[in-house]
């Protein structure tokens, strides 16, 4: 198939479906400071008026993580609360799904970084691995 | 003879002319005739009905808007989209687009991020069409 539709369609449709299907840059970028680093929303927003911010709140796991011998055999619950301050104006001005941040995938990203592996402590190399990826 | 063995029998010309008034009526353009006649050569063997070649192969015409949420729940993952940019970094630099260097430049992508080919294969069938139905991907 792609033989015969050709390069420069099969390279249009790569990098379509890569830029469509992915988390919009800027709002991973904040994902991943906002969960390292304290980072105060309100500064945030005052030095990038065009921002906006999706709240996922409350957001509950089971998982496996901790030093503690019982805390990686018995587990425990993980609560998540994310807010993720970015650029939504293109959202705002075209009404299209596609221009915004979907949540869902902001949730399976979170629900990755926390099942995914069983780890002692939340560190930032950790965070930035999954930025990688 | 069922209408399925119809079709098989038939050359790829004698199925373009009935199918042509189909394609005429979707809106759907083709490249050249030749085009047309190597993709029904290979969809042939799925067509029931001349007018089935529409529905079945409309990736081969048209760019997806859009994709399924369903099928890409199950299959997309986080990296995804990574293997995709770096596939068509791979293939941009193919100076002659064969089937067999498209094959080397997936096999060498496989080894080098470590993942089945497999995997590259799922993620390929939602940036190309709706859903899993490609007959071969790199021909």
């Amino acid at each position: 198939m792609m033989e015969l539709l050709g390069k420069d369609v099969v390279l249009r449709r790569l990098y379509f479906a890569a830029e469509k299907l992915s988390l919009p840059e800027i709002a991973f970028q904040v994902l991943v400071l906002y969960i390292h680093l304290p980072i105060n929303g309100k500064i945030l927003m005052k030095k990038n008026p065009q921002f906006g911010v999706i709240r996922l709140h409350n957001a509950v796991f089971y998982a496996y993580h901790g030093v503690l011998t019982d805390e990686q055999n018995l587990g425990g619950k993980f609560e998540v609360d994310v807010d993720l301050h970015c650029d939504l104006s293109k959202g705002t001005k075209s009404d299209h799904l596609s221009d915004t941040v979907n949540y869902e995938r902001v949730y399976d990203c979170i629900r990755t970084l926390v099942l995914e592996k069983s780890i002692f402590f939340w560190n930032h190399s950790r965070i930035l691995s999954v930025k990688a990826s | 003879m069922a209408h399925q063995q119809h079709i098989k029998i038939k050359s790829n010309e004698d199925l373009a002319s009935l199918i042509k008034p189909f394609l005429h009526v979707a809106g759907i353009n083709y490249r050249d005739e030749i085009y047309l006649l190597k993709i029904i050569g290979l969809m042939k063997e799925r067509l029931a009905f001349p007018q089935d070649f529409i529905n079945a192969s409309v990736y081969f015409f048209q760019d997806p808007n859009s994709f399924d949420e369903a099928g890409l729940k199950k299959n997309w993952e986080l990296e995804s989209c990574t293997w995709l940019k770096l596939l068509a970094d791979q293939l941009k630099s193919v100076n002659q687009f064969v089937l067999s260097e498209i094959e080397s430049r997936l096999r060498q992508l496989s080894v080098e991020l470590q993942i089945k080919r497999a995997n590259l294969f799922i993620q390929l069938d939602w940036q190309f069409l709706d859903g899993p139905l490609v007959p071969d991907y790199l021909k």
